[in-house]
């Protein structure tokens, strides 16, 4: 290919990009809402649209060369084809034949540019098979899907979790795609609308230098009468630049407003292959996707709404069978309403009509990783210890899998939740569901920040992680258990300098005789510190700047910002502080409130890796050392059963297939062997259906961890999890 | 046509990357201005009101309204040549393609494959060829999807020197090869539509056509016509009252009488399958017992194998400039002499027929 055709290729290939994810979006709305409502009469409109929306796929990568694409669109073309002339009817098979082909659309779309695909010549061949095979079944199935057995249960279900009506509003907004295509409206690159925000943003810092300008000619003492005119006409028009520049930034901020649509459209794809996957009956309903919100809070959130509604159905909803027992309706429950506040926030509320979570599990996770004591465990209230699941290292499912039981997620939604300005809940009823609230600003709000000194050097610390500000006198610190704190309202706060957290080394500054210093009490109710710096300025308003890419990621700090000044000062990461805090603390064998794993403690450790595979074992290997552990590894389960006879191991990390003896049974001799039935067992797989993680635990393994979503940090945490 | 006179094109199309792939094609000629780029029938049709372009490049499935229904109702308003884009190979396309053609659009062409494929130059260039030759045709307003009867003239300007020597020859029977290019498609429809089962010779048809519209091409014309149609494979026995139409991309002829020759030898003018070497095969096996009919189409193929036919002392028919869409194909053969007869579509079997009636007469 020459140059202008290779440069003809990437222009177009830029359109497509934006083109295709329309397309495979609608693709994916149709399917679902097609199974959903089998029935409905608006299914012939539906099955027009994904008909024609697969032709449009299909001839847009016939322009950029992408026949694979082209000729999979065509043969899925064709029995949409054949279902809109009603020579053959929806079955089952067809939908699992059509997300199948959804899936492989969706990898073989992020990769149009790669020159390696991971989806094959063969793979699609089989595929467009299996879609000419449901055009074989012509008029045979044609009876139609078996009507659900939930159909008609549909209304008492409703009453019965007294929720909100919500009807099939969601499903009837499918165009969001055409809506960008109006007439009245452009595409703009999302690129040039942030630089264009950005430089809105700049003009915050102008604000602040003009005011502290204006404060410079205020202070400038004279007689003379023309010095105090242009005093009032700077302060007159500072007045009016303020607003002209606030109104600017409100304006630009809209522009930036996306419906929640583009975010949660994805989701009933995921819903409808989880439940698939776990044998659950789900119906999911999205109310109010078409409420906007600032399009970078909208992206932050996408992974924390993927994790609540896996949360719901991993933990929440049962299958059908559990729920007939508890004499609840077979289908379960899942919704996302999202709603408009104010005009400054937006609620979003995830509910199922599941089992509800169990306090004492989450109380006794919560004790056994030490974030509180059995003491306090019993003075807490229910919302109290709800809260505790947005709390790192809690988890109420006993049994670890790739989607959630780690007792991470829940802390990195919370954590991302409140770093976008928000807020979350939960409520919970044993038996009849869960409901998680999330409040989140509409925009991007502008950063608020206290300038904090700290020997030489300001910092900037975000207003809304300060609880308070204190005055500490040498006499108000007690240690407790060698740990220095303070007593507030009652309560203990474990107290650190700041110099000694971001290792800034001391020299006393301080004036003689001012025998009380300040500091910063930060953190919420159970873990809160108080850091000591040597000066707070007032409050300032600010954006935040990400550090330049050369310097990468520079621990403690989230960026920099500009002083009215003009000064450039770091703004400080509070999560990273804290466990810098933490670190600090141990380091000086002082333990705070915060309950750590202190990291001596897994160094001796030793663990046994069960991997035929050479290169596997290689990198278990590496990743396990790099975490401190000392190694012992085996090329089969044969083998490795042999050395558990012989050595002593705290933990075991098995393949499942492997030559002689496989990990499952591997597993199964373990929990048969009266010396090794008590050693958590990590199984690290290939396989990922349902099945196979049934078979995992039924074996008695503590873990199942996916090889394809595998990585360090996961097998990593997973361990310390388990010893 | 002169170099400065612009080539104005609308580009009718609900894919943005498919628009703009079409748009980068046009790019490459000066002589193209695309005037106009349109996500829908509906939005061109407004845009008509505007601005008349001289030719269109229509999409056939777009969300609104359809290339189609676009099709129909520009032709019956406001005619303008109108190129039909369509995917290939999928029958419930093509099907749609075909009644846009019937409705009054000059021809269908393959969708271009994009850059990186070995065929992108040849594709573009095959699209810009098509968009500039039917920029210039004088289309006519169409109601309903029929054509407006108009006058026929009898233009038999070269009936005097034209001694057709067609025997019904009851050993080897008779041939009638057509020839057609763009806008041939309904004259053919109008043939075909006059033959009857008992219609004493095979026809063979070369229409000009992507290969991957050859079938479906074939059944719309079966379709229209009382006779089957059908596409033969090599070796297959040609019989009386069928039509037998050229595969996408093989040559058709006749081997000896009555048996289908299906060619794979290399293109001629460019062209597989060519007018030209349906004419000559047919004029080699049967000699002044074929009739030939050159229907309307861009360029020169079969003008100089009609008039070599005729020297045989075959039956020639030409169609009339007033009915043909495209003149390029009649035009050379009428200036090479080539035709007995110069009449429109519809007229086209009752003069065969008289011409085997009067030959028994004799």
């Amino acid at each position: 290919m020459d140059s202008k055709q290779e440069a003809f290729l990437k222009e177009l290939l830029a359109d497509f990009k934006i083109e295709a994810a329309e397309h495979h979006q609608a693709i994916i709305n149709g399917l679902i809402d097609l199974e959903q409502n089998p029935q409905a009469e608006t299914s012939p409109q539906l099955i027009e649209t994904t008909f024609r929306e697969f032709h449009s796929l299909k001839g847009a990568a016939r322009a950029v060369n992408l026949l694979d694409i082209e000729r999979l669109c065509m043969s899925a073309e064709s029995v949409f084809h054949l279902l809109k002339e009603q020579k053959i009817s929806l079955s089952k098979e067809i939908f699992d034949v059509f997300h199948k082909v959804a899936d492989t659309l969706q990898i073989m779309l992020s990769e149009v540019e790669k020159k390696e695909k991971s989806i094959r010549t063969e793979a699609i061949k089989t595929l467009q098979r299996r879609l000419e095979k449901c055009t074989l079944t012509v008029r045979q199935t044609s009876i139609g899907l078996p009507t659900p057995p939930t159909f008609k249960s549909d209304a008492s279900e409703r009453q019965l979790i007294s929720e909100p009506e919500t009807g099939s509003t969601s499903q009837d907004e499918l165009p969001t795609a055409e809506k960008l295509t109006d007439s009245g409206s452009v595409r703009i690159p999302t690129k040039k609308l942030n630089a264009l925000l950005n430089q809105a943003e700049e003009l915050i810092s102008a604000k602040s230098t003009l005011q502290s300008h204006i404060n410079d000619l205020r202070d400038i003492r004279s007689p003379d009468e023309s010095l105090y005119k242009l005093y009032n006409n700077m302060s007159q028009f500072q007045r009016s630049f303020t607003r002209m520049i606030d109104n600017l930034l409100v304006n630009i901020k809209t522009t930036l407003l996306y419906p929640f649509s583009t975010v949660l459209d994805m989701m009933p794809k995921l819903v409808r292959d989880l439940s698939r996957e776990q044998n659950k009956e789900i119906a999911f309903n999205i109310l109010g996707k078409e409420t906007e919100i600032d399009r970078r809070i909208l992206e932050e959130m996408k992974d924390p709404l993927i994790h609540l509604i896996r949360n719901c159905i991993d933990h929440g909803l049962e299958t059908p069978e559990e729920r007939i027992k508890e004499g609840k309706p077979p289908k379960g429950s899942l919704s996302i309403f999202i709603i408009q506040e104010t005009n400054q926030q937006v609620m979003i509320i995830v509910s199922d009509d599941g089992c509800g979570i169990r306090k004492e599990k989450v109380l006794a996770s919560a004790i056994k990783n030490g974030i509180v004591t059995e003491e306090a465990s019993l003075k807490m209230t229910d919302q109290q210890v709800f809260a505790l699941i947005f709390r790192s290292g809690i988890s109420t499912s006993p049994f670890i899998t790739d989607l959630s039981g780690r007792g991470l997620g829940m802390a990195i939604v919370s954590e991302k939740v409140v770093k976008l300005g928000g807020s979350i809940s939960v409520d919970s009823t044993i038996g009849k569901g869960t409901t998680f609230t999330i409040l989140l600003p509409l925009t991007l709000s502008t950063f608020h920040g206290i300038p904090v000194r700290v020997q030489d050097q300001l910092f900037i610390i975000p207003t809304n992680s300060v609880d308070l500000a204190v005055r500490v006198s040498p006499g108000d610190i007690k240690t407790i258990e060698g740990v220095p704190a303070i007593s507030l309202d009652g309560q203990m706060v474990g107290l650190v300098y700041m110099n000694d957290v971001l290792g800034i080394p001391y020299r006393r500054s301080k004036k003689e005789g001012d025998t009380t210093f300040p500091a910063l009490v930060m953190g919420a109710s159970l873990r809160r510190i108080a850091f000591v710096v040597d000066d707070v300025m007032g409050e300032q308003e600010g954006i935040v700047k990400d550090l330049t890419p050369i310097l990468g990621k520079v621990r403690n700090l989230a960026g920099v910002t500009i002083l009215g000044s003009g000064q450039i000062v770091p703004v400080l990461n509070i999560p990273e502080l804290f466990e810098s805090a933490a670190q600090i603390s141990s380091d000086t064998s002082v333990n705070t409130v915060i309950g750590r794993m202190s990291p001596e403690e897994t160094k001796a450790q030793s663990i046994l890796v069960a991997e035929d595979s050479i290169t596997a074992r290689s990198l278990i290997r590496n990743i396990l050392e790099t975490a401190g552990y000392i190694v012992q590894t085996a090329v089969d389960g044969e083998e490795a059963f042999q050395f558990l006879q012989k050595e002593w191991f705290d933990l075991l990390v098995s393949d499942v297939e492997m030559p002689r003896m496989n990990g499952f049974e591997l597993t199964s001799r373990i929990r048969e062997d009266q010396k090794l039935s008590e050693l958590p067992v990590i199984l690290v797989t290939a396989l990922e259906s349902a099945d196979d993680r049934q078979r995992g635990m039924d074996a008695g393994a503590n873990a199942y961890i996916n090889k394809s979503s595998f990585e360090q940090s996961n097998l990593v945490e997973t361990i310390h999890r388990l010893i | 046509m002169s170099k400065e006179a612009k080539i104005r094109v609308l580009i009718v199309d609900d894919s943005v990357t498919a628009r703009n792939l079409l748009k980068l094609l046009l790019s490459e000629d000066p002589q193209f201005e695309v005037i106009g780029i349109v996500s829908d029938g509906a939005q061109a049709i407004a845009f008509l009101e505007k601005e008349k372009p001289d030719v269109i490049s229509m999409d056939i499935h777009m969300p609104v309204m359809n290339g189609f229904e676009a099709t129909r109702q520009i032709m019956s308003n406001n005619p303008v040549p109108i190129v039909i884009v369509s995917t290939a190979f999928s029958p419930n396309e093509t099907d749609l393609s075909f009644k846009a053609l019937e409705a009054g659009a000059l021809t269908i062409l393959p969708r271009p494959i994009g850059p990186g494929h070995p065929d992108f130059q040849r594709n573009g260039k095959i699209y810009r060829s098509t968009l500039k030759s039917l920029s210039e045709v004088k289309v006519i307003r169409r109601h309903g999807g029929k054509f407006i009867p108009r006058e026929i003239r009898e233009t038999d300007q070269n009936k005097s020197d034209c001694r057709p020597d067609v025997e019904q020859d009851q050993l080897t029977g008779n041939l009638v090869a057509i020839g057609a290019s763009a806008g041939g498609p309904g004259a053919l429809q109008t043939i075909l539509k006059s033959i009857t089962p008992d219609f004493p010779a095979p026809i063979l048809i070369v229409q000009h056509i992507d290969k991957g519209f050859a079938e479906g091409f074939a059944q719309w014309l079966g379709h229209a016509s009382s006779v089957p149609v059908s596409i033969p494979k090599d070796g297959d026995r040609l019989l009386p009252g069928r039509v037998y139409l050229a595969a996408g991309d093989h040559h058709l002829g006749v081997k000896r009488v009555g048996v289908a020759d299906m060619s794979s030898s290399s293109p001629e003018h460019g062209l597989r399958p060519a007018v030209s070497f349906l004419f000559r095969s047919a004029g080699a096996v049967y000699g002044k017992n074929a009739v030939a009919i050159l229907l309307s189409g861009m360029g020169r193929d079969g003008a100089a194998e009609l008039k070599i036919l005729k020297e045989l002392g075959s039956f020639t028919i030409v169609q009339n400039e007033e009915t043909a869409l495209v003149y390029g194909m009649p035009g050379e053969a009428i200036r090479l002499h080539a035709s007995c007869r110069v009449l429109p579509p519809e007229r086209m079997v009752q003069a065969i027929l008289n011409q085997f009636n009067s030959l028994k007469k004799h």
